[in-house]
């Protein structure tokens, strides 16, 4: 084996020798295999250079990389950035060590030993790299079609998500296995059904006053927030509530600890409906203006609808049971949503007539399919200006000095001043002559949750009864009524999506935020940033100019369609176990190919099985900066840039509003190249125009980027205002067309040099009347987007970024009644309103509980790794270097356990070591476990995956019913001492496969080794 | 003129920026460490039922407290460790012989002997920052704003932290949730009256003064 | 704490030489042993040399040593400074009896004090507020051990030297110094058993997590029955046996070879085991770091 590797080291010594070999290699000059494995150093000088950091991707943290030299030495907070406040965290601080490692990929490598074996990488060149790539992918499309192929992308890696997007098109592809999946989509999908897409992003930084930490932990995960941010609005909050089973490390300051049982949130959640109900502490006004509660639901009628849209631009039909025109009425019309009135007979006194009665109704004709009264409630008078106008500068205490506050319009009552009833039931005729009997959904959400006492989530939970509703009223209960909303959002994190009930979940807490007026408000659940430039995954260089999703016939074919009736509505991703079942037994098609960018293997389905799957392969191309587990089963890998090597427009993802972007400090080593320039070659030699520019079929990578901010702009965007009157609106244009507004920063090279001097903007000043305004369901702001910007939304087809008030969903409210969910699970009318349901392998599991005691739940954030990576930094490693499973120390007695042993996991779908970490903040029948570990200093295939990792734990087969996620957390175990007996090499310690340990110790050598590497600079 | 560091415990969430931050710029070798942040508990709490969830912990930032009477000071035979002008307790490394004995004296095992130079080491309050009127490495990179400089003599107003998004640098004293003169500590003093000290309101600080 | 070998040989050199010294000036005092006073004082100058060099050892850069005389109130300046005074008494024993001169009872008087007071200093450097085990008590402990490993010696040198009257007197002593030193090793688990450490329950060092924490209630049971117990036992029941030794070769002045021998190696092995014992107890009061 050893003859075929080559050590960096002993690499650079003979680069002379293979240069010289490149001739051999066909290279032309473009791709000539370099002889240095740094470019050389200039300039003699120490610059700090303001940009984005990428050390893990899920904070756009303003940090600063100091330069010296022409070799970044050091990385710090940039205190000017106000949406992190400073924040840098170990792995940010660590990134020297990962983009100057000994051991990160300089160069194309083929594979020359077989799968599942060390592969034996060999160096080839660019050229022969791309063109291996290029006619594997061609024979396998010509042999089974371009659907074999499928593609791969971790989490938000922002400039590496193709596989997200533009690879399916170029490929024809509708397989892409997706991170996203179990992380974020999920509350995504569930929020594009039920109010806006991925609403569920809270504004912390605008500091709630009471402040729900729900299954996260954003001061070491620095999701949503940083850690400083996190730690100000919770030392600074009125009220802090962390709702974890474990005792979280901000969770330790919390007022209330809500320490559930694992996987047992919906109930919790469904709880504080209840308590929110009971208590009548939601918002009236809301609840009946922008939620469809007052919509009336008829189950004794046959569900009836219309077609909508959905992203790829086809059309699927809405089926409901609530009651439309075209209910009661032969050619009425089916997008006007009926509702009670209770002020009917008021109204009709002053003159005001309902054309049903004590009815009234809501036309969600979003498309302007029969008239453009859709958006309205029948006679409504309504204006945008008015919408917009009347309210005042939002009063958020403690922020941060020069922080934008944004604009808060006052919630407008009903004009005409309408009472659509929430309760009660109603008769009314249909259209076929029978009478029936109706109830607003209000009523069905006030059963469900009716269901969920504090008494009854009490038996499920575990936490008392009188905790849970003291927790739901300290929420719920305005401690600001003037402000005119709620005490701020619920930041419902990942836990909750890791049990497969993450749908119904996500909709719990959607709900839940909207009714008690924490949606879209300060400090409350507002959705992505909004501004200009092309920050998020929808734009730079993942998306090509004009592109879109795959076409429907594509789509069509995508694997796991049938399994989960709900993935053909939202299409962002194939289902990861199905497609993982497909490369291995060829059902229900072929899938013999892989292209990776970002993405592990090991982050959900079943470890083994997805192994399995990769090593089935015919062909597997993966970019990276390192030998990954992942990647010891492809055929060729590629070099990627590292973020202080790059240049990317980056937007906060969340809800934080900031603007900037990650600026390349130093040069790439060797041949790594960033990687939307290895796309774009790609598309390039497949003859695949990026753009529909003649002659500029393949623009570089500084044209992507000055494209990517030419719609920042001094002019005032495009916007349209609705006048109302009686119910008959009208409607101007004001702004500059997208098409024709001057760029601010004609070059990237200007963008960047005014951040440098600026530093981050604020989206609320760059773009006011969108991110600067709240409650923009009621100004227009939601549905201010049209598809060059917001590919996400429901903005396929025609009647959208039309500025009208409301949601991009069905019945154009937040739903409570997810007429999608309706629609696609007829047959489960449960799920129609949020709902509850045990995680299918948690101690409710029939008799597996006597096997496996305990419940594992997984994956809390390590603060110096981001899942798989960083393993090998040793600023990092030597602070953790080891996996944890965290034990109640009674259970640990009982077990013979102490701090410090290595401990065997175990279920019937495989077995990990972990070390004992005595922890009383988890229950004694839980633990935690630590994620997708791997040990880069163990040289065999996967590189000792298979000792640590926990998701060879899980059932493949267990999955959420509506977007295919993985049952991550919340299942049963069991746990033995790891003993000289039951270890292989009698060793406890987990060793590779001649006998050596893992490094697990922080003065192991090993670390030392891995320390940055300048060889081939100076 | 003592300098010191002030964690408030409150709001210190175990982030571990400051172990890494202290590396990043005082080249601490691999498996040794200046900063340690050590996690106490969870301990059931005081009067508690005794069990989860009744359960409390924190984050104890551990380096060296620059004693006002620094045991490791008194039996260095070199006069390597001494008090600085600044109140802070430093060795000069041209005279350390490395015989460890500063290592022993040292209540707080901070110390260590540098296996490369083969002499003893420790934080430094990053003299050299200090010196160009820069905060600590700790101090300015500190996850959770928890960490702060100041002079001991001239009292807790003196303290400062990092800069906000206006470029003003923090002041402890206005920045922190109230506290009290006794929600103030210092680890177990055995004579060596540390100078650093820790603020945690409304949990047991264990570890004190039996 | 991890035993630090260096400063064993150290410290057990020094309470030979100090032990030899102090009974040499005793037999000055009493008349005795003219003829093997130089035997013995290169004896005590060898084990002086050896266990200088043996601190030596624990120095990373001796040849900085001389910024060792640097800070008079540190111990190891004390203990350079107390080997420098041993060194010149030496040579000034060395110039007397090469002279053939009486040893003067001043000399030997001074001989005495200094050599407890080295004891004491070396000792002395070695109390640590930050290790409850290393109190006041180990002065109690190296007294004690000097006192027995002086005599020790002085008889072996006697027994070579065949000087029946030394022997004698030195059997004597050692009975003495050996159960002196008896009292002082539990005196010193007594003091130590009172000492106690910052309590944190529950703790948890990120960068060691494949150890157990150190928890401490109390030390007495690291001696007695834990980590330490072998070292502990071992040691009392060696110094048992040359108290044991002693006693029977009262009786056997001039042919008490054997039990010489059997109580120099017992003195020996127990006075290293039990440094190792403190060693073993040297947990500072503060455990988290
Ligand atoms: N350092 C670091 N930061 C990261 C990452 C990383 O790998 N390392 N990963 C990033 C990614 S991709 C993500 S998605 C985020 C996630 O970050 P967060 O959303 O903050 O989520 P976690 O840290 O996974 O889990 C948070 C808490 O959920 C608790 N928990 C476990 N089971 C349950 C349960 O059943 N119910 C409830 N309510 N809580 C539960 C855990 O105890 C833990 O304290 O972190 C991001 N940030
Ligand atoms: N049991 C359990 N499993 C979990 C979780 C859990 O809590 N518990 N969390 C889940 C969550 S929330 C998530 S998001 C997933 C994460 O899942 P992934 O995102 O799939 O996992 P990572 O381990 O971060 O893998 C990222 C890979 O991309 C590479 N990479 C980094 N930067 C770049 C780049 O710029 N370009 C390219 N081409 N490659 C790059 C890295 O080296 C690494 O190999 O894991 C999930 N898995
Ligand atoms: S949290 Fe992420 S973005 Fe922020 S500093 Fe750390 S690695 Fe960088
Ligand atoms: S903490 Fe230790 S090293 Fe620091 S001054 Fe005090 S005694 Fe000396
Ligand atoms: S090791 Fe160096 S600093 Fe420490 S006591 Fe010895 S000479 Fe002084
Ligand atoms: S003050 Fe400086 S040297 Fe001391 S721990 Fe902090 S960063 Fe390290
Ligand atoms: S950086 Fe600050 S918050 Fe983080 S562990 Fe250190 S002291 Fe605590
Ligand atoms: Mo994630």
């Amino acid at each position: 084996m050893g003859n075929l590797t080559m050590s960096r080291r002993t690499f650079v010594k003979t680069a002379a020798i293979t240069g010289a070999a490149a001739a051999a290699f066909g290279a032309s000059t473009h791709t000539a295999l370099a002889e240095e494995t740094y470019p050389v150093v200039s300039g003699q000088d120490t610059v700090a250079v303001k940009t984005c950091c990428r050390g893990c991707g899920k904070m756009e943290c303003g940090v600063k990389v100091i330069v010296q030299n022409g070799r970044a030495i050091r990385v710090e907070g940039d205190e000017g950035a106000f949406q992190s406040m400073g924040n840098c965290c170990t792995k940010s601080q660590s990134s020297i060590q990962a983009a100057y490692h000994p051991d990160r990929l300089h160069y194309p490598m083929k594979r020359t030993n077989p799968k599942g074996e060390e592969p034996g990488w060999q160096r080839i060149s660019w050229d022969e790299a791309m063109q291996t790539v290029i006619d594997n992918f061609m024979e396998i499309k010509a042999k089974h079609g371009g659907e074999a192929i499928a593609c791969q992308v971790g989490t938000s890696r922002i400039w590496c998500m193709h596989s997200e997007s533009i690879l399916k098109n170029m490929l024809e592809t509708p397989n892409n296995v997706e991170a996203w999946q179990i992380c974020k989509g999920p509350r995504h999908f569930a929020t594009t059904m039920v109010s806006q897409f991925a609403m569920s992003w809270m504004e912390t930084i605008c500091r709630p006053k009471v402040y729900v930490q729900w299954g996260g932990a954003s001061e070491l995960s620095n999701y949503d927030d940083s850690c400083r941010t996190t730690v100000d609005v919770a030392s600074r909050a009125d009220v802090h509530i962390s709702v974890d089973p474990r005792m979280a490390n901000m969770g330790k300051e919390a007022d209330y600890w809500q320490h559930l049982r694992p996987g047992t949130d919906a109930a919790l959640g469904l709880a504080w409906t209840n308590v929110i109900i009971e208590k009548k502490l939601y918002d009236e006004l809301y609840t009946k203006k922008w939620t469809n509660a007052p919509f009336l639901v008829c189950e004794d009628m046959e569900p009836s609808g219309f077609p909508t849209v959905r992203t790829d631009g086809s059309y699927w039909d809405v089926k409901t049971h609530l009651l439309k025109e075209s209910d009661i009425k032969e050619g009425g019309s089916p997008y006007k949503f009926l509702v009670y009135d209770n002020n009917w007979e008021a109204l009709k006194d002053q003159g005001i007539e309902h054309e049903y009665g004590a009815f009234t109704w809501f036309n969600a004709d979003q498309e302007g399919n029969i008239d453009d009264t859709g958006g309205f409630w029948e006679g409504e008078n309504y204006d945008s200006v008015k919408a917009r106008e009347t309210g005042r500068e939002a009063a958020q205490d403690n922020l941060l000095p020069g922080q934008t506050q944004g604009w808060v319009p006052d919630l407008l009552p009903f004009d005409p001043a309408i009472d659509p009833a929430l309760e009660g039931e109603f008769e009314i005729a249909l259209k076929d002559g029978r009478t029936v009997k109706v109830k607003p959904v209000w009523e069905y959400y006030k059963a469900r949750a009716a269901e969920y006492t504090p008494e009854v989530a009490a038996e499920i939970t575990g936490i008392p009864a009188e905790e849970i509703e003291a927790a739901a009223t300290a929420y719920g209960t305005r401690l600001d009524p003037e402000s005119g909303y709620g005490n701020g959002g619920i930041q419902y994190m990942l836990a909750i999506e890791h049990f497969c009930n993450c749908i119904q979940t996500c909709r719990v807490f959607d709900n839940l935020v909207g009714i008690t007026g924490n949606l879209d408000t300060p400090g409350g659940n507002r959705g992505p940033t909004i501004v200009p430039i092309d920050g998020d995954l929808q734009g730079f260089s993942a998306w090509a100019p004009g592109a879109t999703t795959p076409p429907e016939e594509v789509n069509l074919k995508q694997i796991g369609r049938d399994k989960f009736p709900l993935l053909g509505w939202w299409q962002y991703w194939a289902d990861s176990h199905s497609v993982w079942n497909a490369a291995i037994t060829g059902d229900p098609y072929p899938l013999r190919a892989l292209w990776n960018e970002s993405g592990n293997f090991m982050s959900q389905s079943n470890t083994t099985r997805a192994w399995e799957a990769l090593c089935s392969l015919d062909f597997y191309v993966d970019l990276n900066l390192w030998h990954t587990p992942q990647n010891d089963t492809a055929d060729i890998i590629l070099p990627v840039a590292h973020w202080i090597e790059l240049n990317s427009p980056r937007a906060s993802q969340g809800a934080s509003g900031a603007m900037g972007a990650t600026v390349k400090c130093v040069q790439p080593p060797a041949e790594a190249k960033y990687d939307p320039e290895i796309v774009m070659d790609l598309a390039r030699r497949m003859n695949w125009p990026w753009t529909t520019e003649e002659g500029n079929e393949w623009p570089d990578i500084q044209w992507q980027l000055d494209d990517s901010i030419k719609l920042l702009t001094d002019d005032e965007l495009t916007y349209t205002t609705w006048h109302v009157e009686n119910g008959v609106p009208t409607f101007e244009r004001h702004g500059v067309p997208m098409a024709e507004v001057t760029p601010k920063y004609k070059t990237w090279d200007e963008y960047v040099a005014a951040f440098q001097e600026h530093g981050w903007w604020q989206a609320k000043d760059v773009e006011p009347r969108n991110w600067g305004t709240y409650r923009r369901y009621q100004t227009g702001a939601l549905r201010a987007r049209d598809r060059v910007w917001g590919r996400l939304d429901y903005t396929a087809g025609k009647g959208i970024g039309n500025w009208k008030p409301g949601f991009f969903t069905p019945t154009m409210k937040q739903e409570i009644w997810s007429t999608v969910m309706e629609s696609h699970h007829p047959d489960h009318p449960e799920w129609f309103v949020p709902s509850y349901c045990e995680p299918p392998h948690g101690p409710k599991d029939g008799d597996r509980i006597k096997e496996y005691p305990l419940t594992a739940t997984t994956g809390r954030r390590i603060p110096v790794y981001f899942h798989s990576e960083h393993r090998q930094l040793p600023w990092c490693r030597e602070l953790w270097p080891v996996p944890r499973v965290e034990i109640n120390p009674k259970t640990a007695a009982e077990y013979g356990i102490e701090q410090g042993d290595w401990v065997w996991i175990e279920t019937e779908w495989g077995k990990i070591r972990e070390v004992a970490d005595l922890y009383y903040g988890v229950k004694e029948d839980v633990i935690n476990l630590e994620h997708t570990w791997w040990y880069p200093e163990v040289q065999d295939a996967g590189h000792g995956w298979q000792l640590s990792q926990v998701n060879q734990l899980i059932d493949h087969d267990a999955q959420d019913p509506h977007a295919g996620s993985s049952n991550l957390r919340a299942y049963q175990v069991k746990i033995y001492k790891a003993t000289p007996e039951n270890s292989p090499f009698g060793n406890p310690v987990p060793c590779d496969s001649t006998g050596k340990p893992i490094i697990h110790t922080s003065d192991d050598p090993r670390l030392k080794e891995w320390l940055p590497t300048y060889e081939g600079r100076e | 003129m003592t300098k010191a560091i002030i964690t408030d415990v409150n709001r210190c969430v175990g982030c571990l920026a400051c172990s890494v931050a202290c590396k990043a710029v005082n080249s601490v070798p691999i498996g040794n460490y200046w900063n340690k942040v050590v996690r106490v508990g969870p301990n059931p709490i005081p009067g508690g039922s005794g069990h989860y969830p009744d359960v409390y912990m924190y984050f104890l930032p551990i380096s060296c407290q620059h004693c006002e009477n620094p045991e490791c000071v008194h039996v260095c035979p070199t006069e390597a460790s001494h008090i600085a002008e600044d109140g802070t307790v430093q060795v000069d490394k041209e005279k350390c012989i490395g015989c460890q004995f500063c290592v022993m004296a040292c209540p707080y095992g901070v110390r260590y002997l540098n296996e490369e130079e083969r002499v003893v080491e420790k934080c430094t309050l990053c003299e050299q920052k200090l010196l160009q009127g820069e905060l600590p490495q700790c101090v300015s990179q500190c996850g959770g704003n928890a960490r702060w400089v100041g002079d001991t003599d001239e009292g807790l107003d003196s303290f400062v932290g990092s800069f906000d998004s206006a470029g003003n640098q923090r002041k402890m004293t206005e920045f922190l949730e109230p506290f009290e003169e006794s929600d103030i500590y210092h680890l177990p003093d055995v004579g060596n009256k540390p100078s650093f000290a820790y603020i945690l309101r409304g949990q047991h600080w264990e570890g004190g003064d039996e | 704490m991890e035993t630090q070998w260096p400063l064993v040989i150290f410290t057990f050199f020094v309470c030979v030489t100090c032990g030899l010294l102090g009974s040499m000036s005793v037999l000055a005092i009493k008349g005795q042993g003219r003829d093997l006073q130089m035997t013995a004082l290169v004896a005590s100058a060898v084990s002086l040399v050896i266990g200088g060099i043996g601190s030596f050892l624990h120095l990373q850069h001796w040849e900085r040593i001389f910024n060792g005389f640097g800070h008079i109130t540190s111990g190891i300046t004390q203990e350079l400074i107390g080997c420098v005074v041993l060194a010149i008494l030496i040579v000034v024993w060395f110039v007397m009896l090469r002279g053939g001169k009486k040893l003067p009872v001043g000399l030997s008087a001074v001989t005495l004090v200094a050599a407890v007071a080295m004891v004491c200093a070396t000792a002395h450097s070695y109390l640590m507020a930050a290790i409850p085990a290393w109190s006041w008590a180990l002065v109690v402990f190296y007294l004690g051990n000097a006192l027995m490993m002086g005599p020790v010696v002085l008889w072996g040198i006697a027994t070579i030297k065949r000087d029946q009257e030394v022997e004698k007197t030195a059997i004597g002593m050692s009975l003495v110094g050996a159960a002196a030193s008896l009292v002082a090793d539990l005196a010193y688990a007594a003091v130590c058993a009172t000492a106690t450490f910052a309590n944190y329950g529950h703790y948890a060092d990120p960068t060691s997590m494949t150890t157990a924490p150190t928890h401490i209630d109390s030390l007495m049971d690291i001696m007695v029955a834990g980590d330490g117990a072998v070292n502990f036992w071992v040691s009392l029941v060696c110094i048992a046996v040359v108290i044991a030794c002693a006693a029977v070769a009262r009786k056997k002045v001039g042919a008490s070879m054997p039990f010489m021998a059997v109580a120099v190696v017992a003195a020996a092995v127990a006075s290293i085991l039990f440094r190792v014992l403190i060693y073993q107890l040297g947990y500072s009061v503060f455990l988290l770091y």
